[in-house]
């Protein structure tokens, strides 16, 4: 007799209750869906520093034709071959397309000549992608960034 | 004489539903980790012309805030700060060590990630390490969105 009861208490199932289990997983399922903020699809634009740590000219290098940008803030540049030739007219409320027509024109005379950079310490980042872009838009050859030289501590 | 309904109750087998939910759980826990330490959440300027996003595997992300605060592997660096400009040429210059060419330069790949009214003197700064003597970094790109118009 004792034997059957002991029989029977193994047959009967352990039932594990899954309920609150599932609810659990579930309610976390949906908070990481929610929390999870969907990856913007990102672009870039490549550039090279110098590679070389070149010493002081002697002698002056020859003049190229390269035309210099100088952003003084967002959206307002400089621009121009020897003189500041132009200037984003206030007038205009896109001046980065006027702008790019500027590089535009500049890239179809001289196709090979640099454009150098120089954006002003206050420049926004925002002004900085805008020109590259503009550039890179008007299909440009070569970008330089300019830095002037950091003053030599005295000793 | 109506109709009996039967006693014994459908079992629904629970166990592979739970095993794809587990699996998302980890899934969703994991992203979330890799996605807040390399890429900070930044207001990105957008461009038209910048070209997709093709990583290379050991690219160095640098996040740059608006107030000049550096994140790099999600460890924050004040470069205003003598330290904090310190912490972060060693870091360059750790990364920069394993991929070095013949002349000394470094190959790693840099990517700029900066707020849209971030200061250029703060990106001006890390330009200005990377070709540091001990660093040598050549390889720069800056990040941009991309802009849905295009």
């Amino acid at each position: 007799m004792a034997n059957e009861t002991s029989k029977q208490a193994i047959e009967e199932e352990v039932e594990l209750e899954m309920t609150p289990m599932i609810d659990v997983v579930f309610l976390l399922l949906i908070f990481f869906m929610c929390t999870l903020k969907m990856i913007t699809v990102e672009g870039q634009f490549s550039t090279f520093l110098p590679k070389d740590q070149g010493t002081a000219a002697a002698s002056t290098p020859p003049e190229i034709d390269k035309l210099k940008i100088r952003i003084v803030m967002k959206g307002e540049y400089k621009a121009g071959v020897r003189n500041w030739e132009f200037r984003a007219p206030s007038w205009k409320t896109d001046k980065t397309k006027a702008l790019q027509k500027y590089v535009i024109t500049f890239v179809t005379r001289s196709p090979k000549a640099p454009i150098e950079i120089s954006p002003g310490t206050n420049a926004p980042y925002e002004a900085m992608i805008e020109l590259l872009n503009a550039c890179v838009g008007a299909k440009a050859d070569k970008i330089n960034f300019s830095m002037l030289p950091v003053p030599s501590k005295p000793k | 004489m109506a109709a009996k309904i039967p006693d014994s109750s459908v079992d629904l087998n629970m166990t592979p539903m739970i095993d794809v939910v587990f699996l998302l759980i980890i899934f969703f826990m994991l992203i979330l980790k890799i996605v807040s330490e390399e890429l900070t959440p930044l207001d990105l300027p957008t461009a038209v012309h910048a070209n997709p996003d093709e990583a290379e595997e050991d690219r160095v992300i640098i996040n740059l805030r608006r107030d000049g605060k550096i994140f790099v592997d999600g460890r924050v660096y004040d470069p205003t700060k003598p330290a904090g400009s310190e912490a972060l040429k060693k870091k360059l210059a750790f990364e920069a060590q394993g991929a070095r060419g013949d002349d000394g330069i470094s190959e790693r790949q840099i990517l700029i990630r900066a707020d849209r009214s971030t200061k250029y003197q703060h990106v001006e700064k890390i330009l200005r390490l990377m070709v540091n003597k001990g660093i040598r970094m050549y390889r720069v790109q800056f990040g941009a969105e991309e802009d849905k118009k295009k």
